[in-house]
């Protein structure tokens, strides 16, 4: 019985069945609440089927990695060959807990997004792009296309080429952090240094978390106070016009002047401190959905419209700065 | 499990080069006559934009099917005028050369523009300027989707949270690649389909009759949720004695307004920690520290 609870030996087939599932479903269940979090457990699933063996490790293994994820998922794969490296020592005794998982997959998804975006969205993408289209037979200023011929060669070559290098990416980069993130793991443990590093992790975890809720969590509250030239105050849900005096918004004259960014800081800690004290995220879910809606509802004014103008008359903006979206030219 | 997993993916692959391969000659051309668009066209240009959302094709949907170029590739494939569709998708795509998607946001729509719009171009005969001036508005359209996607699929995580504590990796698994493709499906594929079907003034009507503050309402959840997954990522870090870095993290963002890159973030948190290690030591000495503290 107690040989069948010990956990196999990853191979290379193994990471490679992983990087397949990543690689496909990276984005299947992609979602504003935790983003990549079921597709890195979904790619996890051949490495815990391998280790662990007792219902209680498996299910575990399954709630540590459906936390929130976000990552370029070329690049990024390197964040996964790492974790794996991690579990797989993990599994056979050393003392790495979920937090030092969990700090590594936080210190690292961060940068490796950042990094991952410039190199595939931001650098090949457009110029293999800008290749495709001059080969498709567009010529840049051109107002009539019924004067040029299209050929189906540009969207081809840009097809080719753009799956060949990313997917060349992808397999590497994933192949790589399990190899050297190994290959690190079974140093550092050998060394006894792993403690400092995990204790290292976690500063570096806290600090990207910290960037990464500063930049994901957004609040947009439009609702102002008026003081009119004679001193009088006046409440509104959005900017009034004709009031003469000034008008002050609430969150970016008001709150941001005391401390920047405070509306969404103070949200995420609340969420925080709730869901320490054993709240149901569903429920939290929920109900920041209701306050999402009704705070978009324009009760004070027109309806906005879609094209011309997103802003609108409701006390929550869906975008930070009121800019209308580029109209369409009749 | 595994092999079924395979086999599913094989198929996928399959539709999505069919997709690729579908002949001109068989869908025939009609020159310079104005295109009309079949019921069947109409379902295959839907499937086309499902799939560049899909995972199915090597997760590269996005990277290819995605981009009007190829859109307008395919969608000239399958009106029959393949020059004509990559030309139309190529003008589109230029709008969107800059597009990147990031931290689960989309500032437009590139794919819904690009099926849609190619689609609107060649069967109303539309010029160039006319083409664009319907591809940006329906771009824009294409957030609704998204959003409706982002906010939808956190249905999907919470049933993978369900299963994860009965320690069912098959179903923790297909929450993430199979259930959440049928409600994709339904989103994307619906409203191309229709478009395709009934043309120019659909869209506009569409464009014009929308419930605006509901959409508003998903975008202003897509800065809300987000909370409540960082707040269970902290409830493993968030602990001890590098509570302070996290502050320090945000706030750096905040101050420089984003415009420090995630790696140039991740350089000063290296930076912290190697000094963190250097003087507080591991997570014991660091746990004693705080306890000291604590007790005085």
């Amino acid at each position: 019985m107690t040989a069948d609870l010990k956990p196999e030996k990853i191979t290379k087939a193994d990471v490679r069945w992983s990087w397949v599932l990543w690689t496909f479903f990276s984005h299947a269940n992609y979602n504003y609440e935790r983003l990549q979090a079921t597709a890195f457990a979904h790619a996890m699933t051949p490495i815990i089927r391998k280790l662990y063996k007792t219902p209680e490790d498996i299910a575990a293994a399954l709630k540590r990695h459906l936390v929130f994820f976000n990552t370029e998922p070329n690049v990024g794969g390197v964040i996964h060959g790492a974790v794996i490296a991690m579990e797989e020592q993990r599994a056979n005794g050393a003392d790495i807990d979920d937090d030092a998982i969990n700090s590594v997959k936080s210190g690292l998804m961060g940068p490796l997004a950042g990094i991952g975006d410039t190199i595939s969205q931001g650098t090949i993408t457009p110029i293999l792009l800008a290749i495709g289209i001059g080969l498709a037979g567009y010529k840049t200023g051109a107002t009539d296309l019924t004067t040029l011929t299209g050929s189906p060669l540009g969207a081809l070559f840009y097809i080719v080429f753009e799956t060949v290098i990313i997917l060349a990416i992808a397999y590497f980069t994933y192949m790589q952090g399990w190899i050297r993130g190994r290959e690190f793991v079974t140093d550092t443990l050998r060394s006894g240094r792993l403690d400092r590093l995990i204790s290292g992790a976690s500063v570096l975890g806290n600090v990207v978390l910290g960037a990464l809720a500063a930049s994901f969590v957004a609040v947009n509250l439009a609702p102002t106070i008026g003081v009119g030239v004679g001193g009088e105050l006046s409440f509104g849900p959005f900017p009034a016009e004709g009031t003469g005096g000034t008008q002050l918004n609430i969150q970016t004259d008001i709150l941001d002047k005391i401390l920047p960014g405070l509306l969404p800081l103070g949200l995420v800690l609340l969420t925080w401190w709730l869901l320490k004290r054993g709240l149901n995220p569903i429920r939290l879910l929920v109900i920041y959905l209701v306050i999402a809606l009704v705070g978009a509802f324009p009760f004070f004014g027109p309806q906005p419209n879609f094209v011309t103008d997103s802003c609108g008359s409701a006390i929550f903006q869906p975008y930070g700065k009121c800019a209308a979206p580029v109209a369409p030219t009749e | 499990m595994r092999t079924t997993l395979r086999r599913v993916l094989g198929v996928g692959l399959i539709l999505g080069a069919l997709m690729l391969a579908v002949p001109s000659s068989v869908l025939a051309a009609e020159g310079d006559q104005k295109i009309t668009v079949s019921l069947i066209q109409a379902a295959l240009i839907g499937f086309g934009y499902y799939l560049s959302q899909g995972p199915w094709l090597f997760g590269m949907g996005f990277f290819t099917l995605y981009r009007p170029l190829v859109a307008g590739l395919i969608v000239g494939i399958i009106l029959g005028d393949p020059g004509k569709g990559t030309l139309v998708g190529a003008a589109i795509n230029l709008i969107y050369l800059g597009f990147i998607s990031a931290g689960g946001s989309i500032p437009g729509d590139p794919a819904l523009a690009g099926w849609v719009g190619t689609t609107l171009a060649l069967a109303g005969n539309l010029d160039y300027g006319a083409a664009l001036a319907l591809a940006v508005p329906i771009g824009l359209l294409g957030t609704v989707i998204w959003n409706a996607r982002m906010t939808g699929d956190t249905v999907f995580v919470h049933y993978a949270d369900r299963k994860a504590d009965e320690a069912n990796i098959g179903e923790v698994a297909r929450a993430n690649w199979l259930y959440p493709q049928v409600y994709l499906f339904l989103i994307t594929f619906v409203p191309v389909f229709l478009a395709a079907n009934f043309g120019v003034t659909f869209v506009t009507d569409i464009l014009n009759g929308l419930p605006v503050w509901v959409l508003n309402g998903l975008a202003v959840a897509g800065g809300v949720l987000p909370a409540i997954g960082i707040a269970m990522n902290m409830r493993f870090i968030f602990r001890g004695a590098v509570i302070p870095y996290f502050f320090l993290g945000y706030f750096l963002y905040v101050v420089t307004a984003g415009s420090l890159s995630m790696a140039v973030i991740a350089v000063i948190g290296l930076a912290l920690a190697a000094l963190h290690v250097y003087y507080v030591g591991d997570r014991e000495s660091g746990a004693a520290l705080q306890a000291a503290a604590a007790g005085k």
